[in-house]
């Protein structure tokens, strides 16, 4: 029994053997066991609640409603990739308007030309840098008194791809180098960082949460409690700008990777509330809903405050803003006003909508009412008191004639006298800004029409309300001198604006209506041939969109009339070409529907014409061509001769006196504006036939030389055939051969006659011209015919013969001319002579 | 009597009883204890690129059959993945953390375990990497949703029907997500984690070195190692390697042998791929710089 006992143990004990074994070799039973995991509820996961709405009411400290001399613009910067939308700023907005500001965008220029007339100046993360210009404008905005708020952002950026390398990583450009364009002038710099905090934020690292140790002391800041900025750079100051906003030492920089000195708001310069550079490293706080967020609310509206407390005067450079409407625009000397005129004041009142005001063209001016006036030099006496009490002195001397096709004699003072300097009127164009009180009076005088609406280009500025451009002018305070860009300028006699007008009466409510260009649109392809046109035909045709019409006149020569007369809504141009493909003629003087003409075209031959029909928009419309016989063109053009002058020094007979002529004098006044020759018959010898070829003015100066027995034959025979050719005469001296012994009186003062306006032009009726010393000087016989048309000086009334004539003129048959002038011109002074003189030479070449 | 005397004594009668005594039990205890013992196993689970909703299967599938099957005493997971989903990474973690309470798992991170795939290994035993391994960027990282408006057709029963809920809401969610990741690391690790949690927040990634040095992981060592201190953790002398995807998906219908199941080569380019067209939500996950400055 117990050995079958022992041999079931032993069974069992073998069976189980290999477990044991296995169990053994697999495992490892005191090994210990595995700590109990933790639980895990995630029940204890803090809250992130949304911060209070803070309360805030807004309650402006400033209106510049109230203001007088606010313009209340605030510029608002998006010309330099600017990233935010106008929609997001709708709170600034929002908070400017109950101060009066209007924020106005510059979507494009450049700052120098926008700032001038604004109370403040905002920029929001630019990507695209600042140029030199643009950084002093903002220097010389803020010592002006402006106001200037920098804002970055670090989530503000924008992306950079490389085209060129398309496995090149994305570039990101952040605002804050183009901001530190601006910005380091008043010793601030806005780092490339982003702040974080991880102990203490609102809602996220990036957060800044803001107490009261962190807000600086001012108007900015005084009674808010907390802010909290949603992302925002820091900033590094120098020693002219203090720190408004400072982080806690919590606050580390992404750039450094160090928590603690932070600044993230800075004003500049450093005293307390003197502050005119609000630089801010975050734009959240005056974006919807972060605005809500504790005193953000508060602290937009005390950024308002400070924008609205900008107090620049531009002067004039704030043209149109410091003027009220309504503005009154005159003229100067109340000129014709013609198509042209009306473009400029078209095109003024459109500019001047744009910067929400109006212009209203003024006869008379109401005299309380701000005013712009526009003139010429040549015609300013209605504002001269302005420029007298500017310090502003206008020099026309000789007069300016009123052929304004003559050339003004080399002597010619033409000259703006002024605190800027003194510059030739030839080019230059003349802004000036006269307060009177409330009042504000601008004028604007040019040396001619074109000088004039190139000044009144710059008023107009650039498209957008941003007020006059006076780039590239001489400009201090209320004074500019600007280049009118126009070579070989003529200071012209009186404002003629009869020219073609260059557009379409603009619509008073319509602002979206695009420029008219210069010159219309042209077609693209070559106008569509029509065929001929016979004299006396009238032809009907419609213009297709984008088409231009030719038309073939053969039947020349003749004098032709063209006539096109268009429907409402085609505004038509009319070009006349020769066979040769040169213009000989165009107009577009009317508006759609309107009736253009080109008359008395002298037609030389029988060559193919080209008379070609557009319309100025491209849009097309129907017309009817007309070509009918027309009368020669009167030539109402000056005529206008060459320059050489040739003055014969008759200097070989008896003196009077001392024995001199005034060929010298006559030489150094006309050597500027006229090829002259000079012929001394003492020195040269007689005068020889082939010394006038080509003259075209003689000017025969014997000075006090007297030769009774009159000139050579020969000398005399080279002269009337000179004459007979037409050619203008002057003779001048104390007792000129040509008279021979004729009696001679003591004359020591001449006056004027102004009966004839060219010759007495610069001079007023009756006026003195005293000579230097009493001269004897020839007495003619018929010297009494002081009225007639062309004697424009007499003897004086305390002379002997007085009335009689000293200097006069004659016209031939051939419209040769002559004028005799018994009298030295070197006697009188610089002045008189040269404009007497000029007067002469514009007499002689008219 | 002597048994000698015994005319019915047979030595060679005795030998085979006794043999048949000591064999027989022999052969039946090694046949039964190779049926009843057998070898022990630690599963291998693979957590490879983005953390998503077809791989959150996979692996929670692996892990419940690791869970399920007695041979398996222990996991190793290896990790290569810069996270994904939060919901997911966390459901990884909440399967970890479950098993973890039947059998040792341990992770071993090859090339990265960052953000929500570090959110998972935090669930585990013991963490191991490589001495340059990328370990952490605890955080999140979401879209905030755009600009609300209604629409004439389009008619909802609430302000926030068409999206979700406000920006400053989902601002409040994502940082509430933060502090859930820390606290689950905080959870998992223990006292283990000697960073504090606004380090730890600040979201970067570690290599190996340092991540041992804050207590992210538990040390720096091989995979192998990794599965030996699995086999440690659950008292196992001598084990056998399976990987756990085709004992929990069947590969077999794959009539070659050679191309049957075997762990993939990790894809670098597509490992550190910054992820493109994220749908809406939340993310544990680490991404790349796209941008340089």
């Amino acid at each position: 029994m117990r050995k079958a006992a022992l041999t079931v143990v032993i069974f069992l004990a073998l069976l189980a053997a290999p477990l044991v074994v296995r169990t053994f070799q697999y495992y490892r039973p005191l090994a210990d066991a595995p700590p109990t995991p933790p639980a895990y509820t995630g029940a204890d996961i803090a809250a992130v609640p949304t911060p209070a709405a803070g309360e805030f009411e807004d309650a402006p400290a400033i209106s510049r409603t109230a203001s007088a001399t606010a313009t209340g613009i605030v510029i608002l910067d998006q010309a330099h990739g600017n990233q935010f939308t106008r929609e997001e700023l709708a709170t600034l907005d929002g908070l400017l308007a109950a101060r009066g500001l209007e924020l106005r965008p510059l979507t494009e220029g450049e700052l120098a030309g926008a700032l001038p007339p604004a109370a403040a100046l905002v920029v929001i993360a630019p990507v695209r840098g600042y140029a030199a210009a643009d950084a002093q404008a903002v220097r010389d905005f803020v010592a002006r008194g402006g106001r200037v708020l920098l804002v970055g952002d670090p989530t503000r950026y924008n992306v950079e791809f490389d085209e060129t390398d398309i496995f090149a990583l994305p570039v990101i450009e952040t605002a804050q180098v183009p901001l530190n364009d601006l910005a380091n002038a008043f010793d601030i710099t806005f780092r490339g960082d982003y702040l974080y905090n991880t102990v203490a934020n609102e809602g996220n690292f990036r957060n800044i949460l803001l107490d009261e140790s962190g807000l600086g002391e001012g108007a900015l800041t005084d009674g808010l409690a907390q802010l909290a900025l949603y992302s925002s750079h820091s900033l590094q100051l120098g020693p002219t700008a203090a720190p408004l906003l400072s982080a806690d030492e919590d606050t580390w920089s992404s750039a450094t990777d160090r928590p603690g000195g932070l600044t993230l708001a800075a004003l500049s310069p450093a005293e307390s509330d003197a502050g005119q550079v609000l630089a801010v490293g975050d734009v959240h706080f005056l974006l919807e809903p972060y605005n809500t967020v504790y005193d953000n609310g508060a602290f937009a509206a005390r950024v308002a405050d400070f924008l609205a407390g900008g107090a620049t005067d531009g002067g004039l450079a704030g043209f149109p803003y410091f003027l009220d409407s309504p503005v009154e625009l005159t003229y100067s000397e109340d000129p014709d006003l013609g198509p042209d005129a009306f473009d400029d004041v078209i095109a003024l009142q459109a500019a001047f909508r744009d910067a929400g005001l109006s212009l209203a063209l003024a006869d008379e001016p109401a005299g309380d009412r701000d005013t712009l006036t526009l003139g010429l030099y040549n015609r300013a006496d209605d504002v001269a008191d302005l420029l007298d009490a500017a310090g502003i002195d206008l020099t026309i001397t000789p007069a300016v004639p009123a052929n304004t096709g003559a050339t003004p004699p080399a002597n010619a003072v033409r000259l703006v006298k002024s605190p800027l300097g003194d510059v030739a009127m030839a080019g230059t164009a003349l802004i000036l800004l006269a307060e009177e009180g409330q009042r504000q009076q601008v004028v604007v005088l040019a040396a001619s029409g074109d000088g004039l609406e190139s000044a009144v280009a710059r008023l107009r500025g650039a498209a957008g309300g941003t007020g006059a451009d006076l780039s590239g002018c001489l400009l201090q305070d209320n004074l500019a001198l600007c280049p009118t860009g126009i070579s070989d300028e003529p200071v012209e006699y009186e404002l003629v604006t009869s020219g073609p007008a260059d557009a379409p009466p603009a619509q008073p409510d319509d602002d979206d209506e695009p420029d008219r260009p210069e010159n219309g649109q042209q077609p693209a392809g070559e106008p569509v041939d029509q065929g001929e046109i016979e004299l006396g035909e009238t032809k009907s045709a419609e213009l297709a969109d984008d088409e231009a019409h030719a038309w073939t006149f053969a039947g020349g020569p003749a004098t032709i009339d063209i006539t096109v007369d268009a429907d409402t809504d085609l505004d038509a141009v009319v070009e006349l070409y020769n066979p040769n493909g040169t213009l000989m003629a165009n107009t577009d003087s009317a508006f759609a529907g309107g009736v253009e003409e080109l008359r008395g075209i002298e037609i030389p031959d029988d060559g193919a014409y080209r008379i070609v029909v557009r319309d100025f928009f491209n849009d097309g419309g129907n017309y009817e061509l007309a070509v009918a016989a027309g009368e020669p063109a009167q030539d109402d053009e000056p005529q206008t001769g060459g320059n050489r002058v040739f003055i014969f020094a008759d200097d070989d007979g008896e003196p009077l006196t001392d024995g001199f002529t005034s060929a010298a004098r006559l030489g150094e006044l006309l050597a500027g504006a006229y090829e002259v020759t000079t012929w001394s018959a003492a020195d040269d010898g007689p005068l020889s036939e082939s010394a006038l070829q080509g003259i075209d003015v003689f000017i025969w100066e014997s000075g006090d030389y007297r030769d009774e027995a009159g000139p050579p034959a020969a000398e005399l025979g080279i002269i009337l055939a000179y004459v007979d050719a037409g050619g203008d005469l002057l003779i001048s001296g104390l007792s000129p051969a040509v008279l021979g012994a004729v009696e001679t009186a003591p004359l020591g003062a001449a006056r004027i006659a102004t009966n004839d306006p060219v010759l007495s032009e610069g001079f007023s009726d009756g006026q003195p011209l005293e000579f230097d010393q009493s001269y004897p000087v020839a007495v003619p016989a018929d010297a009494d015919a002081g009225a007639s048309d062309y004697v424009f000086l007499t003897r004086g009334p305390n002379e002997d013969e007085a009335g009689a004539v000293v200097g006069g003129g004659e016209v031939a048959a051939n419209d040769q001319r002559t004028i005799f002038l018994l009298a030295p011109l070197a006697g009188l002074s610089e002045a008189n002579s040269a404009q007497l003189l000029n007067n002469i030479m514009a007499w002689l070449r008219s | 009597m002597d048994e000698h005397d015994d005319p019915t004594y047979s030595p060679l009668r005795t030998a085979l009883t006794v043999l048949l005594i000591i064999l027989v039990p022999l052969v039946i205890g090694v046949f039964l204890a190779n049926r009843l013992l057998p070898r022990p196993q630690i599963g291998v689970v693979r957590l490879s690129y983005d953390i998503g909703s077809l791989s959150t299967y996979e692996i929670a599938e692996q892990l419940r059959v690791a869970r399920e099957n007695p041979a398996i005493q222990a996991v190793v997971v290896i990790i290569n993945s810069p996270g994904g989903s939060a919901a997911f990474s966390e459901e990884l973690f909440l399967d970890v953390l479950d098993t973890r309470r039947e059998l040792p798992v341990v992770a071993s991170i090859d090339l990265v375990a960052a953000s929500g795939a570090y959110y998972m290994a935090a669930a585990a035993n013991e963490i191991y990497a490589k001495p340059t391994s990328a370990v952490g960027s605890v955080g999140v990282i979401a879209s905030l949703p755009g600009d609300v408006f209604i629409e004439e057709d389009l008619l909802t029963t609430g302000p926030y029907k068409a999206f979700g809920g406000t920006r400053d809401g989902y601002v409040r969610q994502i940082e509430r997500a933060k502090l859930a990741f820390l606290d689950a690391v905080q959870v998992g690790r223990g006292d283990r984690l000697t960073i504090d949690p606004q380090t730890l927040s600040r979201a970067e990634v570690y290599t190996g070195v340092q991540a041992m040095e804050f207590g992210l992981i538990d040390g720096l060592a091989s995979s192998e190692a990794a599965l030996r201190r699995a086999a440690e953790l659950a008292g196992l002398r001598d084990f056998e390697t399976v990987e756990l995807y085709p004992l929990t998906f069947d590969t077999d219908f794959i009539p070659l042998a050679e191309v049957r199941y075997q762990p993939q080569p990790i894809d670098e380019a597509r490992l550190w791929a910054a992820p493109t067209n994220l749908a809406p939500g939340l993310y544990y996950r680490y991404v790349e710089p796209s941008a340089g400055r």
